[in-house]
């Protein structure tokens, strides 16, 4: 007579299988969602860097005054500094707060006294995954505006 | 008699399915990876190749007769804190970069010429002291191909 329904051992070869699937499934998911996460955190440093770079490059490239201390640079009338682990400019916040901003150092490598040669180096990290991190180092001349008489 | 459940071949294609959905979603995952990648190194290829304009810009404002035509690369000198050339192209930098800044004298017509003043091949013209003209190069090799960027950038003196 032909029974219907499962005998111990097909389920439990079936139930086998299926922990065996769920598990490798479960990591994979897991392993795309973490580099997924972990790639998104990456462009957000990215695109704080390609800013800060941008924004330092033509500051300072085009100022008339510059001047920096310790975690703060003047660009003209702009004062970038370092607060919080955030960059601000005049006050108001450049850099998200998802980005942590751990230094913010400023070089003065010129040849001149006039024109400032700078290198700025800004190191990063994402605040929710600090092994998210990333550096940036900008250097910049100051141009020569004023053309002299021969 | 048909037995309720799952034949093996319907088991494997649904595993077959799931597997391919799964590699899509990985393979495009990996693939913005890689871009990320490359275009991480382009920028910082980029940020060599303004540090060696940069400095140089600022060294040939005060040493403009110190460099004759040829190729060299930004260095600091440590002593005086400030930006210096040194000869030839600078080999592994951050493991990975080879970069050089190539000076070149500029030749332009004569005033005699209609094209007075226009940048030409120095058989053609005359050597123009107060413009030199400066070339940065950075290389590197990424997955077997070669890689550049590269930019110029026309120095004149006023300050005779």
């Amino acid at each position: 007579m032909n029974e219907k329904g499962l005998t111990i051992v097909e389920m439990i070869i079936g139930m086998t299988i299926s922990v065996i699937i769920l598990m490798i499934s479960t990591s994979m998911m897991v392993n795309i969602f973490y580099k997924d996460t972990k790639s998104k955190q990456s462009e957000i440093l990215s695109q704080v860097k390609n800013d800060l770079q941008s924004e330092i490059t033509v500051g300072v490239r085009w100022a008339e005054t510059l001047s920096f201390s310790d975690n703060e640079l003047v660009v003209d009338n702009s004062i970038y500094r370092l607060n919080d682990g955030v960059i601000e400019k005049n006050g108001e916040a450049i850099t998200p707060s998802s980005v942590y901003i751990e230094e913010f150092e400023i070089d003065d490598f010129s040849t001149t006294l006039q024109q400032k040669s700078l290198r700025v180096n800004i190191a990063m990290r994402h605040r929710d995954f600090s092994s998210v991190s990333d550096s940036l180092e900008v250097v910049v001349s100051q141009r020569k505006m004023e053309i002299e008489e021969q | 008699m048909r037995k309720s459940g799952y034949l093996i071949i319907e088991i494997l294609i649904s595993i077959v399915i799931f597997m391919t959905v799964v590699v899509a979603i990985f393979s495009n995952i990996a693939t913005v990876m890689v871009r990320t990648k490359r275009s991480g190194l382009t920028f910082e290829a980029g940020l060599l190749l303004q540090e060696e304009i940069e400095a140089t810009y600022n060294i040939f404002l005060r040493d403009w007769t110190v460099y004759p035509d040829g190729e060299y690369y930004p260095a600091i000198n440590t002593s005086l804190g400030e930006w210096t050339l040194l000869d030839g192209i600078e080999n592994n930098v951050r493991t990975r970069y080879s970069r050089k800044v190539e000076i070149e004298t500029v030749c332009r017509r004569p005033q005699s010429h209609p094209d007075s003043g226009k940048i030409v091949d120095c058989i053609a013209g005359e050597v123009d002291l107060n413009s030199k003209l400066i070339r940065g190069v950075v290389e590197w090799v990424e997955k077997g191909e070669n890689k550049k960027v590269e930019t110029e950038i026309l120095l004149v003196r006023t300050n005779i």
